[in-house]
């Protein structure tokens, strides 16, 4: 980060210049206030009912915040400017697959297409087409939207195209009168 | 994801990025954001940036309380220049809660956020973003955080 110079002195904010709902709008301002023993009591309690909320969800709950997770994951990811090879289509159909429960096959049933192809996608070793994204989102509900799913599919297309050295030997046999420019 | 320019009411794409330490001191030291973040060194420390701009215009420091299935909204302040009605860019708070919410189902907390506010401010925080009040803190998850990643990522 490049830091400017020459700059005015800058000066500390007062806020008392502020409206409540300005300084609302702008801060969450640090808690350093310290705790009497009845709020340290009340914060511990506090910590202790969400521990028991979070672990009492119902199977469904625990379902639905595994979905949520793969979604936002899946998302923050085909947004990223990175690329992991482990983090494939077939590795996040799989977690779709598995974070509800659900045997391969069971699955397959559900979006029509036999267990043998499922496996394939899971697998990577077949290409989805687009009619089987779509369905994916219909089976969502919409919650994981097809064009995340397209744009893993992408991103792995855009790897192998980068690095398949073995192709670009193949097709070196059919190109001929290379330009010769300097790049 | 999206803050607004005030003058001329146009959208500006932002980024939020986590900062390291190093960062973390140089933005302390150019005096453009109120309290000393070099306080939050222990903390995941983030910067909301418009894009095609280095300099931060918000930033975030949020405690990840793993034990609790929580993240815990320590600090967040606009720089200087984005305070009041002066300000050049809105929703520089909202946009960094809604990327907290966004963590905090990341990491499977169900989207649970927690905040301790200045009790003069908790009604503002309840009626602009949701959030639920109890003894000391305010929380936002599930579908009310749901709630304001949709408001605050789609552009």
């Amino acid at each position: 980060m490049k830091i400017k110079k020459n700059r005015k002195e800058i000066q500390e904010t007062t806020f008392s210049k502020f409206t409540e709902e300005e300084l609302a709008d702008a801060f969450v301002f640090p808690s350093d206030k310290v705790l009497t023993a009845k709020e340290k009591k009340e914060d511990s309690d506090f910590w202790t009912a969400r521990r028991k909320q979070f672990e009492n969800r119902t199977p469904i709950q625990k379902m639905y915040s595994r979905l949520l997770q793969l979604k936002f994951q899946l998302e923050d990811y085909v947004n990223s400017d990175q690329y992991k090879e482990a983090l494939n289509f077939g590795y996040f159909l799989n977690e779709y697959v598995s974070r509800q429960d659900k045997k391969d096959k069971q699955f397959a049933e559900e979006v029509d297409v036999t267990p043998a192809v499922l496996s394939q996608y899971i697998n990577n070793h077949r290409k989805p087409k687009d009619e089987f994204v779509i369905r994916l989102e219909l089976h969502s509900n919409g919650m994981i939207p097809a064009i995340s799913w397209f744009k893993v599919i992408q991103k792995d297309k855009e790897h192998e195209i980068m690095t398949n050295q073995e192709l670009r030997e193949e097709e070196s046999k059919h190109v001929k009168n290379r330009l010769e420019f300097a790049y | 994801m999206h803050v607004l320019k005030n003058s001329i009411r146009e959208k500006q794409f932002v980024t939020i990025a986590k900062i390291d330490t190093i960062e973390i001191s140089l933005i302390n030291k150019t005096k453009q954001f109120d309290f000393n973040w070099n306080k939050e060194k222990l903390f995941n420390v983030y910067k909301l940036t418009v894009e095609e701009n280095d300099e931060p215009i918000g930033l975030l420091s949020l405690d990840e309380r793993s034990d609790d299935y929580a993240l815990e909204i320590r600090l967040l302040a606009s720089s200087k220049q984005n305070i009041g009605k002066s300000k050049k860019y809105s929703r520089i708070a909202g946009c960094l809660i809604a990327f907290a919410c966004k963590e905090a189902f990341k990491r499977g907390f169900d989207g649970f956020v927690c905040l301790k506010p200045k009790t003069k401010l908790e009604a503002h925080y309840i009626k602009k973003y949701g959030f639920r009040s109890t003894k000391l803190y305010l929380i936002t998850e599930g579908e009310n955080s749901l709630k304001l990643i949709k408001e605050y990522y789609e552009d």
